[in-house]
């Protein structure tokens, strides 16, 4: 386990663009949520309920404390949401042996995601259709990957991509028609 | 207009349409995309979208449902899709090719189910790419075989065509082998029995197939194979150019394929090859990081003879598969005939050598057993229903041997006899998922680990629960010790031992780490408790005083389990960096270290200590056998599920294993 003073050490040598101390970060985080990601689920709820905020809030307090500059943690937040995704992703890939299509259940979209990992078929589908949307729009599926696998605010999102409210509004908007859509079409 | 300007434009105009009232809407699309009707398009089925499920955020599941028409249709004119809905029903989406997407149909004049496939505009557009297909449908007319496809015809609706083959219900031997591994010797040979027949078939017929790989090769619902997509192959006749352009899939290709040179049916013997290392080996056989590397491998390496990757296969099927795999054309199989008979040939295997020592051939022989056991029962028939409704996540044998306990995430505990199997008794008095059991020394009493919190002591007799004793902190795994006077629990970062004898509701000790700790085993002994834990690390204690004894035992990712060898001379340790470790007992160094290809998710030595089996995270399990611990066997899950969990009987005769499917199955070792 990395201390905390490193992860703010590495956060600041990336936003002074070291491409390195990105990688690191991810790292780290990504190792720390799938720790925190697999405790929950082995030993919470029987239905596995997952709260990512949750989890990328107690990453955050365990890699990198309370103090922070703000753009430190715009990237911290940003990275989070990704590595949530992947941490998900790969659960559901190990979990989601006979994916099976055509489930009764409405997939949500909320604002802050409450993820079953029973789905493992749900969550696959909405990450193929997400990277189907990344490769059209990629502002508009990292405004989803951020609402979606990081359960941040719009005001949280706007100043992680450095865009305003309205944008990110719009974007979600678009982004949650087209996803619709695409996952109504199947694969 | 560039692809920014193009994103930056549809975003914009979505936005604009959906705040227009909805009868505006289209008129307003219209106005602003003018000339660009695939703008115009698209937009309009994100809008008809957005209003399917106006202001609310529930997306649809994926579906595909009979009775929604296959969305992508909508991408075409809707008079040709009229004009195709008036040959055919479209009743399902089954897939993607490289050619095109393939939908479940009813040929409306026949009746009949067929597949339709409708190739991909880019490709519908290209004549050279058309005549290959029209050559797919004329070849294949030539071909009436059982184990081939068959091919109807091909349509044309304006710029849209499509072909219509059989249906055959079923997954190609790609998504099989993705399923299992590999396929068992005799399910093996009578697939690659089917395509021999096939391709001879063909080959008769004067057809070769060129493309032949696992993704062509259908299994259907009977098990028997069909042989499709003679897409790119080419009649041999004068004249009809058999030279040129490469065409087929890198990892597939023949060398002469690759060198652009002629072709002709022994080509299909080397990629049949490469087919059937796979299918018995469940590996491919040239694996590389890129299409060129494969390529590059293809033409100048051999690959690993498949028997030294999957010591069951027969040698003559060995041997036949390797001359399949000649680079020169010459030195192959002269016809797919005389590849029939050599793999074919029914020779008894050559008995073991006499210099073989005996230990080994016990362990050959439970090799194959847990083989057998485990890869026998491959795709032959629909299984039988499960004993449990769930994830069996725990057996246990009472120390007689006659009974055995099956605990899973259905929330009940199931005893059985042995070896009849027949059920005894169902323990259903659990709020959660059984994650871990143990009988006591007498064999009376079974001890479970439940998901809700709970170590639970039940009567075996009556069936009776005698005993509960609740750790707060959660409990994923139990373990109790030889002579059931100590129970160790952990469900935390605090493993918990509990001393049996006198029923205490407190842990004797309560024993601290950084981190989750997900595995705890006593030695043989019982004077030491192992656990394995998030932080790393295995580390060892002494039972009685609660001490550490050894650690930390480092692993470069969390340790999933750990487990002493009954001589106590050994601790092995499996963790998330794909290995298992053997650490001495006095040294506390490795003396091994096994890779792995996978996260390690079960770990136990059997009842002499000689082998050790392991099960990885994709369901592969490996037996390894000391004093080098090299590997003896492996075998992959089958249609019942992966091994989750399994006990070898007292005796060291049977072998029960639970699976990930809900199966509770038992395999005697000897004689």
């Amino acid at each position: 386990m990395s201390t905390p003073g490193e992860v703010t050490r590495l956060l600041g040598l990336f936003s002074e663009g070291d491409r390195n101390a990105q990688s690191e970060v991810v790292r780290l985080v990504y190792g720390e949520l799938r720790r925190l990601a697999r405790g929950y689920m082995r030993r919470e709820r029987p239905d596995h309920t997952l709260q990512p905020t949750a989890l990328i809030n107690e990453a955050y307090l365990r890699l990198v404390g309370q103090e922070v500059h703000w753009k430190n943690r715009s990237h911290f937040l940003g990275i989070a949401a990704q590595q949530m995704r992947r941490v998900l992703v790969d659960h559901a890939r190990k979990h989601g042996a006979g994916i099976r299509w055509g489930s009764k259940e409405q997939v949500v979209l909320r604002e802050s995601l409450v993820m079953a990992i029973e789905q493992p078929e749900t969550l696959m589908a909405i990450h193929e259709a997400l990277e189907k949307l990344a490769s059209e729009y990629p502002r508009q599926a990292s405004v989803v990957e951020l609402r979606f696998f990081g359960g941040y605010a719009e005001k949280e999102i706007a100043e992680i991509s450095g865009t305003s409210i309205e944008t990110v509004k719009r974007d979600w908007q678009f982004a949650k028609t087209w996803l619709s859509r695409q996952l109504r079409q199947g694969k | 207009m560039n692809a920014d300007e193009r994103i930056r434009k549809t975003t914009e105009l979505f936005a604009a349409a959906i705040r227009e009232p909805p009868s505006q809407r289209i008129p307003f699309l219209e106005r602003e995309c003018g000339n660009d009707t695939a703008l115009l398009a698209d937009l309009k089925s994100l809008v008809s979208e957005h209003e399917r499920y106006p202001g609310s955020t529930e997306v649809p599941p994926p579906s595909c449902e009979v009775s929604r028409p296959a969305v992508p249709l909508s991408a075409m004119d809707p008079r040709t899709i009229d004009l195709i809905q008036s040959h055919f029903e479209i009743l399902e989406r089954r897939g993607e090719g490289a050619m095109g997407v393939v939908y479940r149909a009813r040929n409306r004049e026949t009746g009949e189910i067929q597949a339709i496939k409708i190739l991909k505009p880019a490709i519908a557009s290209d004549p050279a790419a058309v005549e290959r297909f029209t050559n797919e449908i004329l070849l294949t007319h030539r071909i009436a075989h059982k184990n081939v496809c068959r091919t109807h015809d091909l349509y044309q609706f304006d710029g849209v065509r499509l072909i219509a083959m059989e249906f055959v219900e079923g997954d190609s031997l790609r998504v099989l082998l993705q399923r299992v591994g590999a396929a068992s010797v005799p399910q093996g040979l009578k697939w690659a029995t089917q395509i021999c027949d096939a391709l001879a078939e063909a080959h008769d017929k004067g057809v070769i197939h060129r493309d032949l790989k696992p993704e062509n090769i259908m299994i259907d619902q009977k098990g028997d194979v069909k042989l499709m997509d003679f897409g790119i192959a080419r009649a041999i006749e004068p004249g009809s150019g058999t030279t040129g352009t490469m065409i087929g899939t890198p990892g597939y290709m023949c060398p002469e394929q690759v060198l652009g040179k002629a072709v002709d049916p022994r080509c299909d013997v080397y990629s049949l090859g490469l087919v059937l290392y796979e299918m018995f080996t469940g590996r491919q056989a040239y694996q590389g990081d890129t299409p060129a590397d494969l390529l590059y491998k293809q033409m100048h390496e051999d690959p690993p003879p498949p028997r030294e990757v999957n010591p069951y296969i027969p040698d003559h099927i060995d041997r036949a598969i390797r001359k399949c795999l000649e680079k020169d054309p010459r030195a192959r199989p002269k016809s797919i005939h005389e590849l029939v008979d050599t793999l074919n040939r029914t020779e008894p295997p050559p008995p073991p050598g006499p210099a073989q020592p005996p230990w080994a051939r016990v362990a050959a022989l439970v090799t194959l057993l847990t083989a057998v056991l485990v890869v026998g029962y491959l795709f032959t028939r629909p299984p039988p229903p499960p004993q449990h409704d769930g994830r069996v996540n725990a057996v246990a044998f009472r120390s007689d041997g006659q009974v055995l306990a099956s605990g899973s995430d259905d929330k009940t505990i199931k005893l059985w006899d042995v070896p009849s199997m027949r059920l005894l008794r169902t323990l259903a008095n659990n709020d959660r998922a059984i994650l871990a059991l143990a009988f006591s020394a007498d064999g009376l009493r079974l001890a479970s680990a439940s998901q809700d919190k709970t170590i639970k002591i039940w009567e075996v007799s009556t069936g009776h629960l005698a005993q509960t004793v609740t750790d707060k902190l959660g409990v994923s795994a139990v373990a109790l010790s030889p002579d059931h006077r100590w129970l160790a629990s952990t469900g935390s970062r605090t493993v918990s031992i509990w001393d049996w004898s006198t029923g205490s509701k407190t842990p004797v000790h309560a024993l601290e780490r950084s981190d989750f700790v997900n595995a705890v085993a006593f030695s043989a002994d019982g004077s030491r408790l192992a656990s394995g834990s998030d932080d790393e690390a295995a580390w060892v204690w002494d039972v009685k005083k609660g001490d550490l004894v050894a650690g930390p035992l480092r692993h470069d990712d969390s340790v999933e389990q750990v487990a002493f060898s009954p001589d106590d001379k050994f601790l092995a340790s499996g963790s998330d960096d794909q290995t298992v470790k053997i650490w001495s007992t006095t040294t506390w160094l490795t003396v091994q270290t096994i890779q792995h290809q996978d996260k390690i998710a079960r770990l136990a030595f059997n009842s002499t200590g000689n082998l050790l089996m392991s099960v990885t995270e994709d369901g592969t399990v490996a037996l390894w056998e000391g004093p080098t611990w090299k590997k003896v066997g492996n075998a992959t899950a089958d249609q019942h599920g992966t091994a989750m969990a399994w006990a070898f009987s007292p005796d060291g005769r049977n072998l029960a294993v639970g699976t990930s499917k809900g199966y509770v199955k038992l395999q005697r070792l000897s004689h």
